[in-house]
């Protein structure tokens, strides 16, 4: 119960600021005579798909050589079916546009399906070789028949398996992008990583100009700039020669993001363009206090006081009605 | 906290509130004005890009500054307490910032002086293993005194976790666990509705309800008991003092019935927290009849546990839909006020974070070899290797 709004809707009604109908379907909430557990619902769907994938992906390392590749190509294809043919029962018809409502399970059933096709084109690939030394041109398959499933089903939770599958097959990870730049590894994939992100920046443009499913453009541009910012902080962390280029490229890149994002109010785009700009002059202060340990504590703590400065300024401007 | 945080809390509340009957549209704009205007005072927004930033930028300013001073120091212990007694200087000055920036990095510099006063008491004790004592008992009383007197329900959680870890170096470590946390739970309970607290003290109790209920789990589970899970914590090797027969039966029992008995109560009292720590013991104690019956292969208990979540989920929320108004007992599978696009956001997030394929491998995969893509945890064998 929140005592103080049950308080406020009596006082709200009294006034009249509220009618009786509208502090009639608010006061239950409050009072806790009526709980939602649409979250509880989601974690749990959520938890069984990622034990059901777990089981299956278990169950195809332990029995397929014991199980008949049909069968087992058959069994998870019907289970895929399965989940698809729920989607399609309970989902609205397709729209450009955000789906006015849909069912609470429609996103995770959804997942489970692509999740499960997406086995059951490995397991194929594995047994038939069909594409032989070219195999990770499944997780492009992959990619596309979820690309597919998040446009019509209109789902952001597919629509970002479709992204981080695309990028799999380009040889990158969507979890954790900036890890290369701390490990010192990665360089081989940094063009990959530069294309991949501008792809998908363009998808993100594309979406919104041409009113394509514009609510996708959040997801398009997230991976978009985790991509981008990733390959160019790879550069700027190499240890050959050209490092200052690239450090150059990815602090103005983070400056030119950081000055979109913050017209646009865009707080996670912002968010990502600091840590980009921050991990960018990095290096160049460390060379600059002539590798000095103490000189560059200091500095780290200086330059992280003048980021928090800027973050309150700009919370400011940002959170401003437009 | 001080009386003026405590209101602007309660009218940022009631805020929140309207805007979320807004975005139902329950209200129109014209009431969402007029109730803004009627409780104005300025309390931070939550917003976890933000605060996650803020707390990202204000660790590395006080690692960057401790080192630094440190290094001209020569010393840890005296720049530890410097900095533990400042900083709550700047979250006394920063907690009501109507910026959500600013707010979070006055809870970070909150959080970074409880940790140096914790490395600074250690380091008084030079290190040893009786400064482990020390070390606890500041942690737990210092993050308790910031709850009390910022309001951040983490700091509850984390108080109540360094008491517990604290205890857990008594002899009788298991029966304190469970008392203790029973006692706490039992006293955190009654003040989740007390109007007399701010907001974010009764979000503390909560957080203090969850560890007590986390403790009194920990200690009757049997795999727990088996282990010494607590009695190892601090003593680095295994006394292998097993427990007695009856002992272990009740233990058993217990982490059969502790999980049930949670759900129970969350469903009697419609409390969502007491209903999700039922969920999450239950989960634990089906992992615990896994580890002791053999009741199937791994594969099929994942299958048959993942087939049967989502199996509870679809009928409790068909059940939901189907009753006279949509709910039952109070309860409703719709989704009422929350931000279904902050839920969406997370999902998004968990899902790329969790099932997303591993990229491939740069070298080609050699014949024979069953390789993929697909996730790690999930991706049901579309990644890894086979």
């Amino acid at each position: 119960m929140q005592p103080e709004l049950v308080a406020a809707i009596e006082d709200l009604r009294r006034d009249g600021v509220l009618s009786d109908a509208q502090a009639g379907e608010v006061l239950p909430a409050a009072r806790r005579e009526l709980v939602s557990i649409r979250a509880e619902l989601a974690a749990l769907l959520y938890g069984g798909v990622l034990l059901a994938v777990s089981g299956v992906g278990l169950f195809l390392k332990v029995n397929h050589d014991r199980i008949g590749p049909t069968a087992i190509a058959l069994l998870l294809l019907a289970a895929a079916a399965a989940c698809f043919a729920f989607v399609f029962r309970r989902s609205p018809a397709f729209s450009w546009g955000a789906a006015t409502s849909t069912h609470v399970a429609a996103d995770y059933l959804l997942l489970l399906g692509v999740l499960l096709a997406g086995s059951d084109l490995a397991y194929l690939e594995t047994r038939f070789r069909f594409l032989g030394s070219h195999w990770p041109y499944h997780l492009l398959v992959l990619s596309v028949i979820a690309f597919a499933a998040a446009y019509r089903f209109d789902s952001r939770v597919v629509l970002s398996l479709a992204l981080s599958s695309f990028a799999a097959w380009r040889g990158l990870s969507t979890r954790f992008p900036f890890e290369p730049v701390l490990s010192g590894r990665w360089s081989d994939a940094r063009i990959n990583a530069l294309f991949t992100g501008a792809l998908f920046l363009a998808a993100a443009f594309v979406s919104v100009r041409a009113r394509r499913k514009a609510h996708f453009e959040g997801v398009f541009a997230a991976f978009g700039w985790l991509l981008l910012f990733g390959g160019l902080l790879s550069g700027a962390f190499d240890p050959g020669d050209n490092w200052p280029l690239w450090a150059a490229a990815a602090g103005l890149g983070a400056l030119g993001v950081l000055v979109f994002a913050y017209r646009a109010r865009r707080p996670f785009d912002f968010a990502v363009a600091v840590v980009a700009a921050y991990l960018s002059v990095l290096r160049p202060l460390w060379l600059a206090v002539g590798k000095s340990e103490e000189g560059f504590f200091f500095l780290v703590a200086a330059s992280s006081l003048a980021v928090l400065v800027l973050l309150v300024l700009s919370y400011r401007r940002m959170r401003a009605p437009a | 906290m001080k009386a003026a945080w405590v209101s602007a809390e309660r009218e940022s509340a009631v805020r929140d509130a309207a805007r979320s009957w807004r975005r139902a549209g329950v209200i129109d704009e014209a009431a969402l004005g007029a109730i803004e205007a009627r409780y104005p005072a300025p309390w931070p927004a939550s917003s976890p890009v933000w605060s996650a930033l803020a707390f990202v930028f204000v660790s590395l300013a006080v690692l960057g500054l401790f080192a630094f001073l440190a290094s001209g120091f020569h010393s840890v212990g005296p720049v530890s307490f410097l900095l533990a007694a400042g900083l709550p200087f700047v979250t006394e000055r920063l907690r009501a910032a109507p910026s959500a920036a600013a707010a979070a990095s006055g809870g970070a510099a909150a959080f970074w002086a409880v940790i140096c006063l914790m490395v600074g008491v250690a380091n008084a004790s030079r290190f040893d293993e009786s400064a482990i004592t020390g070390v606890l008992l500041a942690g737990a009383l210092a993050f308790g005194a910031g709850a009390f007197r910022w309001g951040y329900p983490a700091f509850a959680l984390f108080s109540a976790s360094l008491g517990f870890l604290l205890l857990a170096r008594s002899a009788e470590g298991r029966l304190l666990w469970l008392c203790v946390g029973a006692l706490l739970a039992a006293a955190c309970l009654p003040l989740l509705d007390r109007r007399s607290l701010a907001p974010s003290h009764r979000t503390g109790a909560a957080a203090a309800l969850s560890a007590g209920l986390a403790a009194v789990y920990a200690a009757v589970n049997l795999y727990s008991l088996d282990h010494h899970r607590i009695e190892s914590l601090f003593r680095w090797r295994d006394e292998g003092v097993l427990p007695s027969p009856a002992i272990r039966v009740a233990a058993a029992l217990a982490t059969a019935v502790y999980p049930a008995a949670l759900i129970v109560l969350g469903i009697r009292s419609r409390r969502r927290l007491l209903l999700d720590l039922g969920i999450v013991a239950a989960a634990l104690s089906l992992v615990t009849l896994r580890f002791y019956v053999h009741l199937a292969p791994l594969w099929a208990l994942l299958v048959i546990a993942g087939a049967a979540l989502i199996g509870l989920a679809l009928g409790v929320h068909r059940w939901l839909h189907r009753s006279p108004g949509r709910q039952r007992r109070g309860f409703t599978g719709a989704a009422l006020f929350e931000d279904e696009n902050r839920q969406r956001s997370v999902a998004v997030a968990a899902a790329a974070l969790t099932l997303g394929p591993e990229p491939r491998a740069p070298a080609q995969a050699e014949p024979g070899a069953f390789r993929g893509g697909g996730g790690a945890s999930g991706g049901a064998g579309s990644s890894g290797s086979f």
